[in-house]
């Protein structure tokens, strides 16, 4: 069976020869968290955006479920299933909360009422405040809301950008809850990551990304238990 | 005094419908496009030669200086002026898209010029009108209050008109998908993307909703005042004036901020008319401007990061 996603020499550069991503290569596989991490700078965000075709692509494909979706334009991603919820700004702050995922529903013509009652039932927070603008929501209730947004079009993979930014140790602790959940529900995830300790302790594997290029790829497990590697790759992160 | 404020309610209204389509293409496409006054002016002239076409010998609707003939010309000139719109898009802007915005300004001024000069060549530079009948005005208010209103069929047709299409304009972003979509992509177009909206459906969606606002603001001019092929230049600083003041954005309330604009525009240029005298008509626009940017940079209902 293919990967959920399968990253192949890619090189990511924003200014002609000068690469953010260097020849990265990386798997999620089906049902599978994979954690990318590393210091600021190594080419996380970047990755990530450019696999949902939001960042120039120059060299190297990705893989959808083994279908090549290098050159798919960003807004077809969510048709392929996969979604994608970035670091800022990743709710139209503009609009409701049931506004936001109504409009996510009805992009991709899922029923409307029934996506998001559906949605309310995974996100009953969200629901007690669905008429409120989506910009007076708190930094938690935002992640919420992009998280769910994302998973209403049923996505079979999930990038998610440093859900945990700026979040309260609690709230964190409540996203990646979540995360569990759309886990077990089989959404195979991509997170990338700064708090190596919540990422290493939801994930299955996790990549250690520097100067856009993986370095190490391993089981949580094995950088949980080897502080040396920990460490060596990650530095000061390692100890949060 | 009550006079006033209706002349300058009408003007603003023809303002308004303009700049409702100015403050969408600024929210959505990030830049000022300078030849949005020349699609108010092909508008009113395409009605002009639609209904020259089709003669006007059609009896007129009701209380109103025109028959059903000028309501077609108007349908084909909001078309007409849509299709420019869009094709001007897929000529000039969307191949300058990501150069940036000061490119598209620059692009937007080269457009405008190159519009005015073929109109002014197509139609030549005398002034024209829809009909050389005149239309008898109905006392509403008497004299003796406040100088009484006096105001034509046609004038109540337009704020009435103007109104009506904002609310409808109001309803299709409020709860339309693709309303919705413009909305989402005005506040965020990254995001908008990885949603899965289609950015070239919601591009396409405001160049015609642009420009058949300024198609139907261009007749209006046309019934009310006259037309020339230098009206919609001639508008260009109200119509800014009157989106910086309602604010842009991704709010609703900016269509009705630009609806607001347009009026208090109308009334101040109305205003400046009567007190200092028809050539100071413009100033009015200016120190409106002005004020504005200086007091409160975002407008009324702006986004602050707008």
């Amino acid at each position: 069976m293919s990967a959920a996603l399968a990253v192949e020499d890619l090189d990511v550069s924003y200014e002609p020869g000068l690469p953010i991503v260097r020849g990265a290569n990386l798997t999620v596989e089906a049902g599978e968290i994979l954690a990318i991490l590393g210091p600021n700078g190594a080419g996380k965000s970047s990755l990530a955006k450019a696999v949902v075709g939001l960042a120039p692509v120059t060299r190297g494909r990705t893989l959808l479920f083994g279908r090549d979706i290098t050159r798919t334009p960003a807004h077809r991603m969510i048709f392929e299933g996969l979604a994608y919820v970035p670091q800022m700004d990743n709710v139209f702050s503009n609009l409701s909360i049931t506004e936001n995922l109504e409009l996510a529903a009805a992009v991709v013509k899922a029923n409307r009422k029934q996506s998001v009652d559906l949605i309310y039932g995974v996100f009953p927070d969200l629901q007690e405040k669905r008429t409120s603008l989506a910009g007076n929501l708190s930094g938690g209730q935002r992640q919420m809301l992009a998280m769910a947004r994302g998973l209403i079009a049923r996505p079979r993979l999930l990038i998610l950008d440093e859900p945990s930014a700026g979040l309260s140790p609690k709230m964190i602790e409540q996203v990646f809850a979540k995360l569990r959940e759309v886990r077990k529900g089989g959404v195979a995830i991509l997170l990338v990551e700064q708090n190596v300790k919540a990422a290493l302790a939801l994930a299955d594997r996790a990549a250690i990304l520097v100067e856009g290029k993986e370095r190490l790829v391993a089981p949580c497990s094995e950088f949980l238990n080897d502080p040396r590697v920990a460490e060596l790759y990650l530095g000061s992160h390692a100890r949060r | 005094m009550l006079q006033l404020v209706a002349d300058g309610i009408i003007v603003g209204s023809i303002v308004a419908l303009a700049a409702i389509g100015l403050s969408l293409t600024l929210s959505i496409f990030r830049f000022s496009n300078f030849s949005h006054g020349e699609l108010l002016a092909w508008g009113a002239y395409l009605a002009l030669v639609v209904n020259g076409m089709i003669g006007t010998s059609s009896a007129a609707i009701g209380p109103f200086s025109f028959g059903w003939g000028p309501v077609f010309a108007t349908l084909c000139a909001v078309a007409g002026t849509a299709a420019l719109a869009v094709g001007l898009d897929a000529l000039l802007f969307r191949r300058l898209r990501r150069q940036g915005s000061i490119t598209l300004v620059i692009a937007s001024f080269g457009a405008s010029l190159v519009l005015r000069s073929l109109l002014q060549y197509w139609q030549g530079g005398v002034p024209k009108y829809y009909s050389e009948s005149l239309q008898i005005a109905i006392n509403i208010v008497p004299r003796s209050f406040h100088g009484g209103l006096r105001l034509t069929a046609d004038q109540m047709l337009v704020i009435a008109l103007t109104l009506v299409v904002a609310a409808c304009l109001h309803g299709f972003l409020r709860y339309t998908l693709l309303g919705r979509s413009m909305r989402a992509a005005a506040a965020n177009p990254d995001l908008a993307r990885v949603v899965g909206i289609n950015p070239e459906r919601v591009f396409l969606a405001t160049w015609i909703i642009g420009g058949s606002l300024a198609a139907i603001a261009g007749v209006f001019a046309g019934i009310t005042v006259q037309l020339r092929p230098t009206m919609g230049t001639e508008l260009l600083l109200p119509l800014f004036s009157a989106v910086i003041l309602g604010g842009t954005g991704s709010r609703i309330s900016t269509l009705w901020g630009a609806v607001l604009g347009g009026f208090v525009l109308g009334l101040s240029e109305s205003a400046a008319v009567s007190l200092l005298g028809a050539e100071y008509r413009p100033v009015a626009a200016f120190v409106v401007l002005t004020v504005i940017l200086l007091v409160k940079p975002n407008g009324l209902f702006g986004d602050k990061s707008a």
